[in-house]
Formats: structure tokens, sequence, C-alpha cells
């Protein structure tokens, strides 16, 4: 009893920020600056309108967009990256697996320079989504690799085997062999990829010098850090921007845990 | 056969290890590189290490260091105890619908930092908006003018935001010990805080150095928090102070602050690996 009222504390102080937030966007700008959100006075769905008006759900779609395809992409790499290192196509075989594993704690923001010094000889990659999904999609190829390196380990010898002995080619192996046992692993990986693209800030900051292509994340932190800000109106803005990845996490949580712990821990 | 695993080379291997030379260790070189220069929109030459002499004698470069390790003194271990507080509290059997708590825990790893950044920052901290500054601190709390307030407003965010992930690992960490031992203890009837310490915390000692090792890297290479909120009260962190320079055309120097913090996380990263891969 005293261990479910805990959790259910818990449960719910973790939720509050969020709750707080929504709120805070059905309450008039003015009420919430006088009385506070939490004075719950004179509820209205104006900032809704108004962000609408502003034209959010273009944000998002670019946030959706820059994910989808930023998701995609290294899925198909990494797998067959993965299944090369475990096939010894690659000189050095498995040694590229640590190198891998410590390549993904590079921050950020080590490409940035570089990139842009490569990137302006083609201004018109930042003006597209093309400059940063290229970005997303080199970056997350070390753990997304990584994890398929892991996963590829579990599934059992006799599968490869019995398809070697049939003769079948390296790329007969992958499609028809190693590729359909591997759904649950691709569902990880997307999930945890596509949440982690849409709630990027930085990359879309900096690779994209376009206003109207900027992801959910980029409005977001520059209307929060102008002189004035309009919480009412922002606080709609974080609910919705926050939608897309909740929705996503919900409905996959179980793949996202298994994810998490997949890129980062030898299995 | 050579011919085949040639073209098994180009077909798997190469698209990938392409963008990862192209993007990520090209990049790297040319930082290291070019943080021995003065490379600017209008100039590139060799200055030794003039750059980093530069660095730590910057007052604003060391005020940013320090913020990153009292962040990492504070959000590394309270997010691991906390973490495996939770661990335990929902793997718990006599807790009903742990399932439903949990996700309410784990929600907070779906939310963009910068969303997080901003409900923390103006729904529950900002004066007159935010309800914990109203209803604890009669809104005299001032976040975004004084250091230490920032600071921990920030930490926070991180906490709530890093818990979920300690939580995991603990739960796997949690998962893998035997059921023998723990019954073992509960028949023994020793006291919860007696088995807490005699064999959780023991035999946890994997997540405990997996979450430390990950917890700290995310510490160290914060920024989207600090930029949206834009350093409150003069709490910037490294890739802050990175980017503020960057954004003056100082891209040796930028360069220069990115090599420092490699070198700080891979120095954390290499062991793990080392380790972990030797087994």
């Amino acid at each position: 009893m005293i261990f479910t009222l805990l959790a259910a504390l818990v449960g719910l102080g973790w939720l509050f920020p969020l709750i707080a937030t929504l709120l805070g966007s059905i309450t008039p700008y003015e009420t919430a600056v006088l009385y506070g959100w939490w004075g719950l006075k004179a509820l209205t769905d104006s900032n809704y309108v108004d962000l609408v008006r502003e034209g959010i759900y273009r944000y998002v779609l670019n946030s959706l967009a820059i994910a989808g395809a930023s998701t995609a992409l290294p899925i198909l790499l990494g797998m067959a990256l993965a299944f090369s290192i475990r096939r010894r196509h690659i000189p050095g075989g498995d040694i590229w697996a640590p190198i891998l594993y410590v390549l993904q704690v590079l921050p950020q923001q080590s490409i940035t320079v570089p990139i842009l010094s490569l990137y302006s000889k083609a201004q018109w990659i930042m003006q597209s989504y093309l400059g940063v999904v290229l970005v997303h999609t080199a970056f997350a190829l070390p753990w997304i690799t990584f994890f398929f390196y892991n996963f590829l380990a579990s599934l059992p010898k006799e599968l490869v085997e019995s398809a070697e002995i049939d003769g079948a080619s390296d790329f007969r192996l992958f499609s028809s062999v190693v590729l359909p046992v591997m759904t649950t692993a691709i569902i990880s990986v997307a999930a945890i990829q596509f949440v982690f693209v849409y709630n990027d800030l930085y990359f879309g900051l900096v690779f994209i010098r376009n206003r109207s292509l900027f992801p959910v994340t980029v409005f977001i932190a520059n209307s929060v850090s102008a002189y004035f800000v309009n919480v009412a109106l922002m606080a709609a803005a974080a609910v919705v921007a926050v939608l897309p990845p909740i929705i996503i996490f919900l409905a996959l949580q179980r793949y996202y845990v298994t994810g998490i712990l997949g890129g980062f821990m030898k299995g | 056969m050579s011919v085949n695993r040639l073209i098994y080379f180009l077909v798997f291997s190469v698209p990938a290890l392409l963008f990862i030379f192209i993007y990520i260790i090209y990049p790297f070189a040319l930082d290291v590189i070019s943080s021995f220069t003065d490379w600017s929109p209008t100039s590139y030459a060799y200055v030794g290490l003039q750059n980093y002499g530069y660095l730590f004698t910057d007052p604003l470069f060391i005020q940013s260091l320090t913020t990153n390790l009292i962040w990492l003194g504070i959000n590394v271990p309270a997010s691991m105890f906390l973490g495996m507080l939770l661990a335990l509290l929902l793997t718990n059997e006599s807790a009903k619908g742990a399932r439903a708590f949990r996700t309410m825990v784990f929600a907070a790893l779906a939310i963009p930092p910068t969303v997080a950044a901003f409900m923390f920052g103006y729904m529950l901290f900002a004066a007159n908006t935010g309800i914990v500054n109203a209803l604890l601190f009669g809104n005299g709390l001032n976040v975004y003018g004084l250091y230490w307030p920032g600071l921990l407003m920030m930490v926070l965010i991180t906490i709530w935001s890093s818990t979920p992930l300690a939580t995991i690992i603990y739960m796997a960490g949690i998962a893998i010990i035997p059921r023998s031992v723990i019954e073992a203890a509960s028949i023994d009837g020793a006291p919860i805080l007696t088995r807490f310490a005699r064999i959780y915390l023991p035999l946890l000692r994997p997540a405990h150095i997996v979450s430390f090792v990950m917890l700290s890297i995310l510490t160290l290479k914060v920024f989207d928090v600090v930029y949206t909120l834009r350093a409150p009260g003069g709490a910037s962190v490294m890739l802050y102070y990175m980017y503020q320079n960057l954004s003056y055309g100082m891209w040796g120097y930028a360069n220069t602050v990115i090599v420092v913090i490699s070198a700080i996380v891979l120095a954390i990263a290499i062991p793990l690996t080392i380790a972990m891969f030797r087994r």
C-alpha cells in the first residue's frame, strides 16, 4: 500500500511540469501573469488559435520530416554496416565495434565548423532539409550500428549456417534470413532515433538557414530566448511540440527501453 | 571469393563508412588541427598553443568549466540515487499500478530538452508565472539574474530528465540479480535498509558504472537547456561558451573548446569501452 502510494506520488510529480504547461496553455496571457496559471481563471483556447494563425504546424511538420528521413537513412546504412562487420567483409572486423562505441560520445558540436565550411560551398544544402538530415544520419550511425551489431550476436548460429550450406550469397543471407528477424530491433532503434532527432535543437539551429524550414525545437528556443516571452502562447506551443514524441513513446514504450539499453551496453 | 568480399564491402560497408569519415572523423581531425590556428572567416594561420593558453586564462571559460563540473557533481549522484530508488520502487511487486507510474516517469525521456527548459523555466520557476516561485518564494527567487538559482534550476531540469535513464539502467541491473539471492534475504527477514546495503548496492555495480559514465558524458555535453534559457544568472557551460565564440567567427578558438570537452568525454568513455569489450 505504502509502495503504491509512493509510486503514484513519484509518477504524478514527474508529470507535474507537463500538467503545469497544459494548464498554462489554456490560460490567457494577462491572467497567467496577474494570477498565475494555477488560478485557473478565464480558461480559453485562444492561445491555440493564435498559435495556429502563426503557423506552428509548419514547424512541427518540418520536425517530422527531418526526423523521418534521419531515422530511415541511418537504420538502412547501420544495419548493412553491422552485418558487414559480423560477416567480416570489412578490414579490421570486430575492432569496429569498440571504435563505433567510442565515437558516439563525441559532442554534436564537434562537427560544426568543418561541416559548415564544407556546406558553404553548396549553400542550397542549408536551404533544404538535406544538410541537417545528412548530419543526423552520420551522427546516429555509431550507436545504431553498434545496436544492430549487438543484436546480430543474439541470433542463433544455425540460422546463418543453414543459409551458408544452401550456398546463398550474402545479399540473400541479408535480405531473406537476417532482415526478417530484425523487426523488433528496427522498431526499437526507430523509436529512439526518431524521438532523438525530433527533440534535437543543435543541428537544426546550425545547419538550417531558412526560417520556414526550422524544426519546432528551434522555433521554441528562439521564441523563449526572445526579449519578451508570451508564456501562455509558448505553453500552447510546448504542448503541441511535445505531442508527436509523447505519442510515439506511449505507443512504443517497450521498444524504447530495449533500444536505450542495447545502444549503450554490450549484450 | 575475394571478388565477392570486395563487392560486399563496397555495398554493405562503404556507404556508412563514408558518412562516418566525412561527418565525424574528418571534422574531429580538423577540429584538433585547427585548434592550433586562428581560423576565422578571414584567416587561417598557425598560432601554436595560443588558443589553449588563452582558453585557460579566460575567466569566462574557467567559469563555464566550473559550472559544468558543479552540474556534474550534483546531477550524476542525484540522478543515480533517484534512479536506483525508482527502479527498486517500480519493480516492487507490492506496488500496484507500477507500470502506469513508470510510464509517467519515463515520459520525461520523450520531451525535448528545449521544451523541458521552457516548462521549468517559465511555468515553474519564473517570477509571477512560475508556481514554485510564487508559492514557495513569494516571487522573490531571481532565477534569471543570479548564478546559483539559475544554475540549480537547470540542474533540476537535468535531474528530471536523466533520472528516468538511470532508472532504466538500474531496472535492467535488478532484472539480472538471481531471484534466489533476493528471496534468501527476504526469508532471513533482513530489514529493508540492510537488504539495500548488503544486496542491491554491491550487486548493482555494473549498473552503477554504466549509469555513472552515461550521465557524466550527458552532463558534460549539456547545451539545449542553457541555450533556451540564455545561461540564466550567467551560468554558462563549455558548449555554450563554444557556441558564442562560434558566432563571433572565432572558429579555431571554438574548436579548441571542442577539443577540451572531447578529451574529457573520451577519457571517461574509453576505459569503460575497453573494460566492456575485454570480457
